[in-house]
């Protein structure tokens, strides 16, 4: 059971130890968790003798994989966020602890509470439950985003996540602009794209006083069970953003996984969301700028899936799953034009009633 | 003639590695895929989207991105640097933007024809 794990499990065991005070911490099982091309999450079942955590505990240690993606943050700024979210009434795993010391499991990590849930999209989307889609998953969705935008950062969160940026629409145009350069990248559809966004910045800029955003609030990120979400995951991409930016992201087509009819996530009615979404933000949602969002969604997908595949090609680490997140690229690209093309035609039905 | 000589090896090559290819999955299909444990179902899912993504590609002889400079008079390299820098040939937009899209539907013929396929009646 403990054969396959790429770190000493003792060396874990008694870090837990002195971490929590504990006479003695057993690892019951350990087990990579699926999903998670860029972190890895590991299951923990631990048996904990005296101190905080006395018993038996289920929790997630999430560590960063042996190479990684530009985008995302660090464990330390990860841990940061979660604990800040969930501070804040948003449904999260519940942070356990941080650890920096790299000696312990050869890279930093942390851990959290195992949450109750079903993660994998293309499962949800096919669950009867969600066949014609949940008003009650879509106004909760609205809810907790709303009270993530809500939520102010203290201080020492703001300062680790840096200033944010006055312009976030010309911040991302930038910013997807330098990763293709540093990728090497000749991608002609995601140059034609980030143009016609450019020349749209009147109608994508919103003027609403940036806010802290997940930046990867989707399907395939928050456990579900009984049509509820149980916790929002994978805090890695946190920052401060346009709000429109996270509802972009959660019903871009590209993590509708099939169920196109539905735009929130493929799960669930957009009516319903924003309903629930601009009564607990107090801020309307803007359409044209909300499909200029879509359009970046794909776009910026398509640039982590070409990141993602360079660490296989480039044999930093060689994974099939990495190899495959390239191929899906033209999957963005479709959408991209396809909304590019509706909207210029006055077509784009994904938002109404 | 050299010209047509190399692109006679290259089908040979091509149909060379196209049978290596169907023999591979025709070993994982009948061999390995059904002892497989459950816990791995999404392991295989990938090798078979892989395997398929690998015949497509040997199929097609003309590449997506031979086909979008035949169209465009431009490499792709060359599009995407003059489309970065607002330098692009096309007369206009419209136009580009249906190349641009003939060139995405020949990268999904070879990476998920069955998206391309749904998609394509979602826009009927």
């Amino acid at each position: 059971m403990l054969l396959d794990v790429p770190f000493s499990s003792e060396k874990l065991s008694r870090y837990l130890a002195d971490k929590f005070e504990a006479k003695q911490v057993s690892i019951t099982d350990i087990h990579a968790l699926s999903g998670g091309a860029i972190q890895e999450n590991w299951s923990l079942n631990l048996q904990i003798d005296g101190g905080k955590y006395d018993g038996v505990q289920k929790w997630v240690l999430r560590k960063d994989a042996p190479s990684c993606v530009s985008v995302s943050n660090s464990r330390v700024m990860e841990f940061a966020v979660l604990s800040h979210a969930f501070a804040n009434g948003v449904s999260a795993p519940t942070p356990i602890c941080l650890c920096e010391d790299e000696q312990v499991i050869g890279s930093a990590f942390f851990i959290m509470e195992a949450m109750a849930g079903q993660a994998q999209a293309h499962k949800l989307v096919r669950s009867p439950a969600f066949a014609h889609g949940s008003p009650a998953l879509a106004r909760q969705l609205g809810t907790e985003m709303a009270r993530l935008h809500k939520s102010l950062p203290t201080a020492e969160l703001a300062q680790r996540l840096g200033q944010p940026k006055p312009n976030p629409q010309a911040h991302i145009l930038s910013q997807m602009r330098g990763y293709l350069d540093l990728l090497g990248a000749t991608q002609p559809v995601l140059e034609f794209a980030l143009n016609w966004l450019e020349d749209r910045m009147d109608i994508w800029q919103t003027g609403t006083e940036p806010v802290l955003c997940h930046r990867d609030f989707r399907a395939g990120n928050f456990l579900i069970e009984a049509e509820k979400m149980t916790a929002l995951l994978d805090w890695e991409f946190a920052g401060f953003s346009d709000s429109h930016e996270d509802i972009g992201w959660l019903c871009a087509r590209c993590w509708r996984f099939g169920n196109d009819h539905l735009s929130v996530g493929g799960l669930a009615p957009f009516a319903p969301f924003r309903e629930a979404y601009e009564m607990a933000s107090g801020q309307t949602i803007n359409l044209p700028a909300l499909g200029c969002w879509q359009v970046m969604a794909e776009i910026r997908w398509a640039v982590i899936a070409l990141q993602q595949a360079r660490r296989n090609d480039s044999g930093q680490e060689p994974a099939l799953q990495l190899a495959l997140s390239g191929q899906m690229v033209a999957e963005m690209e479709y959408h991209m034009l396809s909304l590019i093309n509706e909207i210029e035609e006055d077509r784009w039905q994904d938002f109404r009633a | 003639m050299t010209e047509v000589k190399n692109k006679n090896k290259n089908t040979d090559d091509m149909r060379i590695l196209a049978g290596l290819a169907a023999a591979i999955e025709a070993e994982f299909n009948t061999h390995l895929a059904n002892n497989l444990p459950p816990e791995q179902n999404f392991r295989k899912s990938m090798m078979r989207r892989a395997l398929n993504i690998l015949r497509q590609n040997l199929a097609n002889a003309d590449s997506p991105e031979d086909k979008l400079a035949l169209a465009t008079g431009q490499s792709c390299a060359e599009l995407a640097t003059s489309l970065r820098t607002g330098e692009h040939k096309l007369p206009d937009s419209a136009l580009l933007q249906r190349h641009l899209l003939e060139y995405v539907k020949a990268k999904l013929v070879i990476t998920n024809p069955n998206f391309l396929a749904q998609q394509e009646a979602r826009q009927k």
